[in-house]
Formats: C-alpha cells, sequence, structure tokens
C-alpha cells in the first residue's frame, strides 16, 4: 500500500517537473496547408508563410490580463490607425476553437503603394494575451484567405484540465 | 313731415361720419402703439441678440442678384469710409474642429442652414417672433482639411478627384497622397460626407472665415480710388504741364491700386464660391505623439505588417 502511494507520488512528481520543465508554447495552433511554420522565431512564439509571403503569427505577451478585451482592442486600433495611419476595415467578436471569447481586427496599410491586408485576432486566457496576426499584399492574401482563416480558427489558448500541459499537447501545446 | 326729414339727413349723416370716425379711432391707436414701438425695440436691443456682431453684419447689406451666393454690390452708405483705416479689420476667430477617434460631422456652409424666408418679406426683416434673421450675405469662406488611412491611396485619390467634378467643382492640386478640390460653397457639406464614404477619416478641420469686413472694405476703397481718378481726369484737363506731370503720375498710382484691389476682390469672391477641401492620406504619429499618452507597453509598437512580413529563422 505504502509502495504503492509512493510510486504514485513519484508519478505526479515527474509530471509536475515534465510540466514546469517545458519549453513550449501556451498554445495550440494547426499550420494550415499552403503554409510552412518557421523555426526559432524571436519576435513571435509561431509564424508561418506561404511561399508569395502571406504570414500568419502568434505572439504571447505575458501578464497582460490586466487589461480587458475592451482596453486591448482600443489600445492596439489607436496605435495602429492614429499612429501609424492603418485603416480599420472591420471590427468582430469572434471565438478561438476552444471557445475562448476575442476580438478580431481588420486593417488595410499600403506598403511601397501597393494595399496590404493585416488582421490582429485578440484573446486573453491563462494571464496571458495572446495575439494572433495574419497579413500580405491584398490580391496575394484574398487567395490565401481561407487557410488564413482555417489557421486562425484553429487556434487553442486555453488548457483543458490540470494534466492537460503534460498528456494532451493537441490543447495545450508545451513540448 | 319736418321731423322726419331731420331723422333722414340725421342719419344720412351718420352713415358718411361713421367710417371717417372710425378711421379717426384706428388712426389714434396706431399711433398710441407706434410711439411705444421704439421704446419695445430699444429694449430688445439691449438684450442678448444685440451684440457688436449682429449690428456689423447687419449694416452690410449687399446685393446679390445672380444669387451665387456673392454679392454684386455692397451698400457703401451704412458704412462710412471715414471710420475705416485700410487694413484694420475686427478678426473672427476661425472655427476648428478636433476630432481625435470618431469623424464628427461638418457643420453645413451658412446657404445650407438657412430659414426659409418668404418671397414677400424683405431679407433683413425681423421675424414674427422678435428676432432678427440672419444674414443673408455673410460672406464666408470655407476650408476643410481630410486625413485619412494610408489604405489605397490611388484609389482614393481618384474618388475625390471624381467626387469635385460630379460636384460642379475641379481638382486644384494633386501629389502623391495629397489632394486639394474645390467645390461649390452649396455643394461643400455633400461633398465632405461624401469623402466620409471612400475610407478611413482619422481626422478632420473645418474652418469658416468670416471675410465680410473684407470685402466690403474693398469694394468701398475701389469705389473711392475710382471717385478719385474722374477728379483727377477733371484736373488734368485744366492743367499746366508741369501740373498735368503730377497728376498723371497720381493717376498711375491710382489705377495701379485699383487694379490690385480688383483682383484681391476676384480673389475673394472665388474662395467664397468655390470652398477649398484638401485630403491627405498619412498617419496622424507625428501630430499626436506629443498629446497623446505613451502607452507603457512595447509590443504594442511592434505590431504591424513591416514586424509580421520581415521573415527570418534564428539559429
Amino acid at each position: 500500500m505504502k509502495a504503492r502511494a509512493r510510486s504514485a507520488s513519484l508519478l505526479l512528481a515527474a509530471a509536475l517537473a515534465l510540466s514546469a520543465a517545458a519549453c513550449g508554447k501556451p498554445f495550440d495552433v494547426k499550420t494550415a496547408p499552403g503554409f510552412v511554420a518557421l523555426e526559432n522565431q524571436h519576435d513571435f512564439d509561431w509564424r508561418a508563410t506561404t511561399p508569395e509571403g502571406v504570414v500568419v503569427g502568434i505572439r504571447v505577451v505575458e501578464d497582460e490580463e490586466r487589461g480587458d478585451l475592451g482596453f486591448w482592442t482600443q489600445a492596439i486600433t489607436l496605435q495602429l490607425r492614429d499612429v501609424s495611419g492603418y485603416a480599420l476595415l472591420e471590427s468582430a467578436d469572434i471565438a478561438s476553437a476552444d471557445g475562448t471569447r476575442g476580438r478580431l481586427l481588420k486593417f488595410g496599410h499600403d506598403e511601397d503603394d501597393k494595399p496590404y491586408v493585416y488582421w490582429v485576432s485578440l484573446y486573453l486566457a491563462q494571464n496571458r494575451l495572446f495575439i494572433v496576426e495574419a497579413g500580405g499584399q491584398k490580391e496575394i492574401f484574398e487567395r490565401a484567405r481561407p487557410s488564413v482563416e482555417l489557421t486562425m480558427k484553429s487556434v487553442h489558448v486555453r488548457c483543458n484540465g490540470f494534466l492537460s500541459p503534460v498528456l494532451s499537447s493537441r490543447t495545450c501545446n508545451r513540448w | 313731415m319736418k321731423a322726419e326729414r331731420k331723422l333722414a339727413a340725421w342719419l344720412a349723416w351718420l352713415q358718411c361720419a361713421a367710417p371717417l370716425l372710425t378711421a379717426l379711432f384706428l388712426l389714434s391707436g396706431c399711433a398710441s402703439s407706434a410711439a411705444r414701438a421704439p421704446r419695445a425695440s430699444g429694449s430688445a436691443n439691449r438684450g442678448f441678440g444685440s451684440n457688436d456682431a449682429t449690428i456689423r453684419v447687419k449694416a452690410k447689406a449687399t446685393v446679390d442678384n445672380d444669387a451665387d451666393g456673392i454679392p454684386d454690390s455692397a451698400a457703401p452708405a451704412a458704412v462710412p469710409v471715414a471710420e475705416r483705416a485700410p487694413g484694420n479689420y475686427p478678426q473672427q476667430p476661425p472655427m476648428t474642429g478636433n476630432h481625435f477617434a470618431a469623424p464628427a460631422k461638418a457643420p453645413a456652409p451658412a446657404d445650407a442652414k438657412k430659414p426659409e424666408v418668404s418671397k414677400d418679406q424683405p431679407k433683413d426683416a425681423p421675424r414674427a417672433d422678435g428676432t432678427e434673421a440672419p444674414h443673408e450675405t455673410s460672406m464666408l469662406i470655407y476650408t476643410a482639411k481630410v486625413t485619412m488611412a494610408v489604405y489605397q491611396v490611388d484609389q482614393g485619390v481618384a474618388a475625390v478627384e471624381r467626387l469635385a467634378r460630379d460636384n460642379g467643382g475641379f481638382l486644384a492640386l494633386k501629389r502623391d497622397r495629397e489632394i486639394t478640390i474645390r467645390v461649390p460653397r452649396g455643394r461643400f457639406d455633400i461633398t465632405l460626407a461624401a469623402i466620409d464614404k471612400i475610407g478611413d477619416v482619422l481626422h478632420r478641420d473645418i474652418q469658416a472665415q468670416d471675410v465680410t469686413d473684407e470685402f466690403v472694405d474693398t469694394e468701398i476703397r475701389i469705389k473711392n480710388a475710382r471717385a478719385m481718378q474722374v477728379r483727377l481726369k477733371v484736373l488734368l484737363d485744366k492743367a499746366n504741364v508741369k501740373e498735368a506731370l503730377e497728376i498723371e503720375k497720381e493717376m498711375r498710382r491710382v489705377t495701379e491700386e485699383i487694379e490690385l484691389l480688383e483682383g484681391k476682390l476676384k480673389l475673394l469672391k472665388d474662395k467664397i464660391a468655390y470652398s477649398t477641401i484638401t485630403v491627405s492620406f498619412e498617419p496622424r504619429g507625428s501630430t499626436i505623439q506629443t498629446t497623446r499618452i505613451k502607452l507603457p507597453f512595447p509590443w504594442l509598437v511592434q505590431l504591424g505588417l513591416p514586424a509580421l512580413l520581415q521573415l527570418s529563422e534564428d539559429r
């Protein structure tokens, strides 16, 4: 009885240690057909691109659950619209693949006199702010749009259950 | 029989005299109310509706026969020339709208907001409620500066140019990311509303400058200069050689002055008749950085296309 309890506690400790030592990402995302995930990204926690240069990226900002979704939406809108001159084309409520409520902002901006599209999705979970970005030249982006939408909709930002960080890399990829 | 005849004569006299008596009675009533009237209007003039601006505008009644919003001639009799030193015009501060995030509606041009006035009623006649009707011929120069987000600039510039043509205006200036159009004053508000639909308006600055004083003064100075020209011609006919030289010199100066003033008047008329709208496609960054609080989130300034699309794989 004692030995069984000891082995169970060892197993739990090992699991927790593995969890703590995990250096993976606190989210999960599916790379859509036509995209290739890039490795060792510095400013992004995950980034994927098409051969034509339509890019989807995810940033995780730690300890940014101080503000609610409205605060961050307004802060990002003011920064991009007023300071950088981006045109706000659309704003909509969305939900991540795990049902977390979020906000999608669709911007447009000219780069080198060519129109570009820039989408930003925001989610708040795990005391973190998840920023999912997608962008590219307007014409090319429109062609890749189904894959972009698929990728953005596949994002999980919440872990399901206590052991899921360790046991279920599908919902909270820590590996 | 005699009494009957007397009665008939008395009745006939009454019949004739009755309207006369009524008229006399009415006249006496009108006279007494007329005697009261100046006191009433005098007290009204000391109220809120009687500021300097109202009086000033009222004094400069102008005539606009061609109904283009620009008076054909001023009423100089109402404005003593001696009272006005050249260049000494009371300045009216420009009306400026500063909208940070949400675009606001532009104020309509003066003629768009004018209340309806009956055809029989004189333009400057007071209304039935006692308030003075707004002056119909205030000369305002409308200018608007619109800042739009930098997206599909070529299409935006082309759309603004098309709007100018559709509203009876014309293109005044076109650069890579900026366009200036001139539209008839009556189409100013409609054109601004249409520009709102072209793209994301970040900022609007609308000004209405009242140039009534300047306009009327210039007209009076032209009139005076012409009168001087006529007098000089008369003197020239009677002058000897030496005097003629002096008079011709003076005539040249007066002619030059008239030409300058006429040019100024033409320019004013043009500015009044056609409002100027400048649309620029640029970020407001430089103008609002100083006024806006900088949020202490470094990741916020990293957002945008350049960072996202600059691809690399660290080793």
